[in-house]
């Protein structure tokens, strides 16, 4: 009983919770002038109108298909293209460098490729989310697949696991806590993408809602979207932890990842 | 002396999570050949008068009016302005406030939810925010890049306060050194090794950001001119844009690393010279 309530970080609640009187107090006592800064007490006000409106339910159900989307099609083509560089030594050699190259461009700076290409659709914003989710899960995996050390290659020889052995008992196992931490990196990426491409390209979903509720000068709506859109991000990343840890147990525990 | 550039300190990787860290240095060129190989197919196919795959060399047309006005110019160096002075800042304020909330246990544990929940929170969501407090400004630009910028650099530095070992804390107040001193000849040489390696990650982070902003208010920059290309439907010109701004984060992540081998460098010969 004591260790769960050890495991609960009672100070940092109260901090949090600490911060959010004093933001509430310093508005209402007109400590703080901004006039666009709600006090908490409104913006909660404001999410209640957010949802019994329904528009928070489409707005949210729009923008987490499109990111979630995209980052599936993006672990399943992002493990397999890890998969060929980080197996083969030749296709490393020669493709990584181009790879690394179009990583380097910055993702936003295709949002407006992808709109030219795709215009105001769905499948713009599933396209962008792809992209954004691909280059960390491809690289994370490569970076994987390379970090089996050598003595347990030198075990499988031993065992004469052979080659399809090798892959599946030894280097997969050992890659799987990295292709996780890319898979989140990843889905952290398209959600954020996700958002961009609503802002400037598609007028639906969470990113969209946020540019209208600024422009309409509805301050309080627009930090209940903010609010949501943070605990978002944190929910799927601990659906994710989640269920990597129910399929994957072994292999997270021995990342350290398991509590 | 150059052996120990290229390999991470140990303690440099125990402070990142996930092990990404790629042996860059040994990535061969001749990886460039797929991609040099689809651009020339593109330009030998491509039809340079297509709306939505214009050729490299269209690209390069559409650029010279903005070359020749210098808007091109112009918008590089605001970008880069942002960039670098938001970086600056961002990494003091996530040096400083990471070695202090990681110096002690309670308020590592008083303030950590907090600064998870603004960590997680997307910088994109920030932007119809602080456009809407501050206005369009080059100060509501400077805002949104520097937040999101200063986390990567209080977390690594936090944790590495909070891994710095006791005794080189009460080795300094045995040997009677000032605060200045101590903070000075301890951690800052401590602590530098994180605040780098958080620098690394913020430095595209702020580069992505500020594009954004750009791109969503329109205010002057690189980001500006691709968000105007892409709503006069003028794609060669977006590609082009494309393309610097690609060769402006490689410029970023460049100077970066070299910066951090610099440092590393030099430290890892500072207890003899």
């Amino acid at each position: 009983m004591t260790a769960v309530l050890r495991r609960i970080n009672v100070v940092g609640i109260a901090a949090m919770f600490s911060v959010l009187v004093l933001w509430e107090l310093s508005v209402r006592t007109g400590l703080v002038t901004f006039e666009y800064i709600p006090p908490p007490t409104r913006v909660v006000a404001g999410l209640g109108e957010i949802i019994s409106s329904g528009e928070l339910t489409t707005n949210l159900v729009h923008t987490l298909t499109a990111a979630v989307v995209g980052w599936a099609i993006a672990c399943v083509v992002g493990v397999l293209a890890g998969l060929a560089l980080g197996l083969s030594r030749a296709t490393w050699t020669y493709s990584m460098a181009s790879v690394d190259a179009l990583r380097a461009l910055p993702i936003v700076a295709f949002v407006p490729v992808a709109v030219l290409l795709l215009g105001f659709t769905m499948e713009m914003e599933i396209v962008v989310a792809f992209y954004a989710a691909l280059w960390p899960i491809v690289l994370n995996t490569v970076a994987g697949l390379r970090s089996v050390e050598v003595r347990l290659l030198e075990v499988g020889r031993v065992l004469r696991l052979g080659h399809r052995g090798v892959l599946w008992k030894l280097r997969l196992p050992a890659a799987t806590p990295f292709i996780i931490v890319g898979m989140r990196l990843g889905l952290s990426v398209s959600l954020v993408l996700t958002l961009v491409s609503e802002m400037v390209g598609n007028p639906a979903g969470l990113g969209f809602a946020l540019l209208q509720k600024a422009q309409s000068l509805q301050p309080e709506q627009m930090f209940a979207y903010i609010v949501v859109i943070g605990v978002a991000g944190i929910v799927l990343n601990a659906v994710l932890m989640a269920l990597a840890r129910l399929l994957f147990p072994g292999q997270m525990a021995a990342s350290g990842e398991s509590a | 002396m150059t052996a120990t550039r290229t390999e991470p300190r140990p303690g440099v990787t125990a402070a990142s999570k996930p092990p990404v860290r790629r042996r860059s240095a040994g990535t061969p060129m001749r990886g460039l050949i797929p991609l040099a190989l689809v651009l020339l197919l593109w330009q030998a196919l491509g039809n340079s008068e297509s709306p939505y795959f214009p050729p490299p060399s269209a690209w390069i047309r559409a650029l010279k009016p903005s070359l020749d006005d210098g808007t091109l110019y112009a918008g590089l160096g605001w970008t880069t302005l942002t960039v670098v002075l938001s970086l600056v800042l961002a990494t003091t304020l996530g040096a400083v406030l990471g070695a202090l909330v990681g110096s002690s246990r309670r308020m590592d544990r008083a303030f950590g939810p907090s600064l998870e929940f603004l960590r997680v929170l997307p910088a994109a969501a920030l932007v119809p925010l602080a456009a809407l407090i501050l206005g369009y400004t080059m100060q509501m630009k400077l805002a949104v890049v520097i937040l999101p910028a200063t986390w990567p650099v209080l977390l690594t530095c936090r944790s590495a306060r909070r891994s710095m070992s006791s005794v080189l804390v009460d080795v300094t107040r045995t040997l009677g050194l000032s605060r200045r001193q101590r903070i000075r000849k301890v951690m800052v040489p401590a602590l530098m090794p994180a605040v780098l390696l958080g620098l690394r990650v913020s430095a595209p982070l702020a580069l992505i950001i500020t594009l954004l902003v750009e791109i969503v208010t329109r205010i002057n920059g690189l980001g500006a001119l691709l968000g105007q290309a892409q709503a006069n439907f003028r794609s060669a010109q977006v590609y082009g844009l494309l393309v610097i701004a690609g060769a402006l984060g490689f410029a970023v992540n460049w100077l970066v690393t070299r910066a951090e081998g610099a440092v590393a460098a030099r430290m890892s010969g500072g207890p003899t010279g």
